[in-house]
């Protein structure tokens, strides 16, 4: 089971995007779960998680969650703002999947 | 021949026609007699009526109700070139309808400006008026007019007389005003100014130019940003300075209704919601790559205002991204600090998720540390309470300290550069 975290401020946008992407996971028989976390959740959340994703507007974590993740082995990049802002499932699936690739 | 064959012809209007034009109808008797001695036959009487009508010069007025027109006017530099030009107009069509306004040589284009306006509106029947003018200030008039005075008018540069005879044959008819202009829509050739929406869902996208009347500026903008523009649907809208006092409140009725992406003024304005760009900065490389940056961040926001409208139940997609937009540039004003267009993206994003769910009612998270974050951050978060007051009036709605909060770190934290 592949753990996607996806993490924006108050979980106000990522939530529908996370459902989006749960859907095309499981249209694709993917064994996948994603989960939408607010900034100051993490913390308490970070032993559940693959990869790690940011919205546009945290990117400022994005520093800071690295230098955590990284010796976990946990890839941790923002999403493309384009993707992001048309709550495209699909495309963030699919970049979320080729970190946890490179891995 | 209709009598010969003994068709019977029915007018139901004979008694009307009997009653209103009597001199006529007696006249139509006489002839008839005539007609029905020289040809052995017996004319209806229905058949003098519609005779009757034929001797009532103003006849077509009978089923006709006087459709208010769009108005015409016709303006040019020269003593007789508008004057000219309309009367050859006026008389192939057979007309008056059409207005000319000469502006000599040696008139001033703001003394031309205040009589067309006068004329504008006094020639205003309700369905606005096209302007038909030549080159230079006269083409900034058509919008300034409008905007002053609230009347739709439409402005078609490079005018010929074939042009005046197409617009007035149309208006005489009773086209609407955008039905005329429909016509003139390729904008390589004719170019024409204050495009209004086709369906009542557009906002239109402009860029809106201030200068002083008959300075040319608008005209040499309108030039250089051209080429930027010429493949987007983006028009330009000229508006006069010449009211100082005014202005804010001339600019806030234009930002309700269009997007204004950015405003090209000729002298210094202290507009805080969008991009303003001095004359003088469009003539240069830097100052059209910034432009061309917003026009590309409005590319973006169009997509996720169009993949909004699916999703958001209670708000407009394209016009709650106008509405943030505009916030977000004043938040970034008024906090003197600016963020990168991903960062933007993602705050227009939080914002109208943030608006459709407390209009739903949905509570939103709490703020960790609020209290701590409010006593440092007190005079910044005042500022965004009261960028944001417009908006809860509208929607109803109370953004709460906790909302506040998050938006305001998300600027803070982001920020990448400082006025």
């Amino acid at each position: 089971m592949l753990n996607i975290m996806l993490v924006c401020s108050a979980g106000m946008s990522t939530s529908l995007l996370v459902n989006k992407m749960n859907k095309v996971a499981k249209e694709k028989r993917l064994d996948v779960n994603v989960v939408a976390v607010a900034e100051a959740d993490v913390k308490s959340n970070m032993d559940k998680v693959d990869v790690m994703l940011l919205g546009p507007q945290v990117r400022y974590l994005l520093p800071n969650m690295k230098e955590i993740m990284k010796p976990k082995g946990v890839p941790v990049e923002v999403v493309n703002t384009v993707d992001y802002g048309t709550m495209n499932g699909e495309k963030v699936l699919e970049y979320a999947l080729s970190l946890a690739k490179e891995v | 021949m209709r009598i010969k064959n003994g068709e019977k012809i029915y007018n139901p209007k004979l008694n009307f026609i009997r009653i209103n034009y009597e001199e006529e109808f007696l006249f139509a008797m006489k002839i008839t007699r005539i007609i029905d001695e020289s040809f052995g036959i017996e004319t209806p009487v229905d058949e003098i009526g519609y005779l009757a009508m034929f001797f009532a010069t103003d006849s077509y007025k009978f089923d006709k109700v006087e459709v208010p027109k769009v108005g015409v006017v016709v303006i040019m530099h020269g003593r007789t070139t508008a004057s000219s030009m309309v009367e050859v107009a006026n008389s192939l069509i057979g007309t008056d309808h059409a207005i000319a306004l000469d502006m000599p040589l040696n008139m001033k284009p703001e003394t031309m400006y205040v009589i067309a306006k006068r004329k504008v509106e006094e020639i205003n029947k309700g369905e606005g008026v096209i302007i038909l003018v030549d080159m230079g200030s006269l083409t900034t008039f058509g919008d300034m007019i409008w905007e002053e005075t609230g009347i739709e008018v439409r402005t078609i540069e490079m005018v010929s007389t074939p042009m005046v005879l197409e617009v007035l044959r149309k208006s005489i008819v009773g086209y609407s005003i955008d039905e005329i202009m429909e016509a003139f829509k390729n904008k390589h050739v004719y170019k024409y100014r204050g495009n209004i929406l086709e369906e009542d869902n557009n906002i239109n996208d402009i860029i809106v130019t201030a200068c002083f009347t008959g300075d040319g500026a608008s005209k040499k903008i309108a030039n250089i940003i051209g080429k930027e523009i010429s493949n987007k649907n983006i028009d330009i809208f000229t508006i006069n300075i010449i009211d100082e006092n005014n202005l804010e409140n001339r600019l806030h009725k234009l930002k309700d209704k269009y997007n204004i992406l950015a405003i090209i003024s000729t002298i210094s304005l202290d507009i805080s919601w969008t991009p303003v760009f001095l004359a003088v900065d469009i003539f240069t490389n830097e100052g059209i790559d910034k432009l061309n940056n917003i026009f590309e961040e409005n590319d973006m926001c169009l997509k996720i205002s169009q993949s909004l409208t699916e999703h958001l139940s209670n708000v407009k997609g394209e016009k709650i991204v106008k509405e943030i937009r505009y916030i977000l540039y004043e938040i970034e004003y008024k906090l003197g600090l600016k963020v990168s267009i991903d960062v933007r993206m993602g705050i227009v994003l939080h914002i109208c998720f943030l608006i459709d769910n407390l209009i739903k009612g949905v509570i939103p998270r709490k703020f960790d540390d609020l209290e701590e974050y409010k006593k440092i951050y007190k005079k910044d978060m005042k500022i965004l309470k009261e960028i944001f007051s417009p908006i809860e009036n509208k929607y109803e709605i109370v953004i709460g300290e906790d909302e506040i909060g998050y938006i305001l770190k998300s600027f803070l934290s982001n920020q990448i550069s400082v006025h």
